[in-house]
């Protein structure tokens, strides 16, 4: 980079205007008004649980008793039942019921499976504890076999409860981490989230048990890839511009989307995503954005529809002059990912995201966030961030 | 209202829990927090939030923090107190000016008749003095 490029100062100001533009409006939104054809999912507390749990299995029983014929019914998670809330920009799972019978031979394997998951989540609850994924499949290898069979079960129950997964106990291992201008309590300790080390604060699963107590940042920023979050960790990035960092290396997870969530929404600060210049990064925004499809059933708790993808853009590629060796060919499947984003609601709705989108069709090129160190390992932290934070080039 | 917001005049804030969100937390962690924050102070880089937050911090002291752990210390069990002492015995060896408030309970400790709330109180304060 020129000398002059060098001595460029960044004042982050479209960061600073959108933040204080929250504050002015004050919370975002505290109550999400939810479409008619939605089902109502709540976040509970253990002994909420414990009630619909009870008077579920109260409901089986009086099926035997009169009828003989048990059944329990929940909210359908096919495709066909998934539902876009453009108004919220959310995904959500629509009113279609589907009904599981005790008695078929079809039924039977997926219907005791379930009733152990069901056991479990009453020894959890009960108990006062918190179980993996893969452990609840250590509770019975041989009547789950797989753990898909198991993780099945577990969110059926959730469905079936109207309840977030998280309300069950059951949680997923943890993978995200954070650092940054942030203090949050964990029962008895203080963790002050800016001295955690360069790998920062582990994500716990057990966000029932964390409080945010503490903060002075001013953006949050969301990190694909863990050598990116080196990078910024490295050059103690939240010194310089107050934010907090996050990654879950990949996908966000139920524990990082749900924290992410949470600061958002308590914080009340801008939250941008830094992924990879591919659909696949694109994909991962936008999960963050309005939730996966899978997990639909949870995106009010999981979604932050407020969120912005700072890059990496199609066109940052030619702006900041990756060069064409650090630039990679789409291959068939980017392209057909490419073409299915272009496809969902949300994007068509988004002008700015679908012509990055179909920019990146017409180019045939992705690149990873790394590419920028093509110019120096500083470049990331240096200049590029603070640039697109300052002149407020996201989408 | 979770979060006591407040502004700086660059544009940047800082954001604390609201006291009253503190009610159902262990005894002695208002304390803790109290002194954790006071010791990041400088760190905001302006005057007037500074007092603003100071002011903030000797309201939860002196409505929350303090009068917590005075009736832990008069009407709690002899296990509860000690679980409180461990605990503040730990702070007071990282961040013994958080234990300044309380000195006067943790005098009226050292005439306990259990031996070990007696042993606890009397570490805390030297620490104090040292």
């Amino acid at each position: 980079m020129s000398q002059k490029q060098k001595k460029k100062s960044f004042d982050l100001k479209a960061a600073k205007d959108l933040f204080n533009e929250y504050i002015e409006k004050g919370q975002v939104k505290t109550k999400i008004e939810f479409p008619m054809d939605v089902v109502k999912i709540d976040d509970l507390n253990r002994k909420e649980v414990l009630s619909r749990l009870y008077k579920l299995v109260d409901d089986v029983l009086t099926k035997i008793y009169t009828t003989g014929r048990p059944s329990i019914q929940l909210p359908s998670r096919s495709g066909s039942n998934i539902r876009w809330d453009e108004e919220n920009d959310l995904l959500l799972l629509g009113k279609q019921i589907m009904e599981k019978q005790f008695h078929t031979l079809t039924s039977v394997a997926d219907i005791t499976r379930l009733m152990r998951v069901l056991e479990v989540v009453t020894e959890l609850l009960n108990e006062n504890l918190h179980a993996t994924k893969r452990e609840v499949f250590y509770t019975d290898v041989n009547l789950f076999k797989e753990q898909k069979n198991s993780d099945k079960s577990i969110e059926d129950i959730a469905t079936m409860l109207y309840t977030t997964r998280n309300s069950t106990h059951i949680v997923a291992a943890p993978r995200g981490s954070c650092v940054g201008r942030l203090r949050i309590r964990d029962q008895t300790d203080i963790i002050d989230l800016e001295s955690q080390g360069s790998g920062g604060w582990t994500i716990s699963p057990f966000l029932d048990q964390i409080e945010i107590i503490e903060s002075d940042a001013e953006f949050i920023l969301v990190i694909e890839k863990n050598a990116a979050m080196m990078r910024l960790s490295e050059a103690r990035f939240w010194r310089k511009y107050p934010c907090i960092l996050i990654t879950a290396q990949g996908v966000g997870n139920v524990a990082t989307r749900m924290f992410l969530k949470r600061l958002n929404k308590e914080l009340n600060l801008p939250t941008f995503t830094l992924v990879d210049s591919d659909p696949y990064g694109h994909y991962i925004h936008s999960v963050y954005l309005r939730g996966s499809k899978r997990l639909s059933y949870e995106s009010p708790f999981l979604a932050t529809p407020n969120i912005k993808l700072l890059g990496v853009l199609t066109r940052d590629l030619d702006k900041y002059k990756i060069p064409t060796e650090a630039r990679i060919k789409m291959n068939k499947q980017d392209e057909k990912r490419t073409k299915d984003l272009l496809q969902e609601g949300f994007v068509k709705t988004n002008k700015a995201w679908e012509m990055d989108l179909r920019l990146a069709l017409e180019k045939k090129e992705k690149a990873e966030i790394q590419a920028f160190a093509s110019h120096g390992f500083k470049f990331l932290t240096d200049d590029y961030l603070p640039e697109k934070l300052t002149t407020g080039d996201w989408i | 209202m979770d979060i006591r917001i407040f502004q700086k005049k660059d544009g940047g804030v800082v954001q604390l829990i609201d006291k009253e969100k503190m009610l159902d937390w262990p005894i002695e962690l208002p304390l803790k927090f109290v002194e954790d924050v006071r010791s990041r102070l400088k760190s905001y880089r302006d005057a007037k939030v500074e007092e603003e937050i100071s002011n903030y911090l000797d309201n939860i002291l002196t409505n929350l923090a303090i009068p917590k752990i005075k009736e832990a210390f008069e009407g709690a069990t002899q296990d509860t107190i000690i679980s409180i002492l461990s605990s503040i015995e730990t702070l007071s060896e990282t961040n013994v000016g958080a234990i300044k408030p309380i000195q006067s309970q943790l005098e009226n400790l050292t005439k306990n008749t259990n031996k070990t709330i007696v042993a606890h109180a009397q570490r805390i304060l030297n620490n104090l003095v040292s």
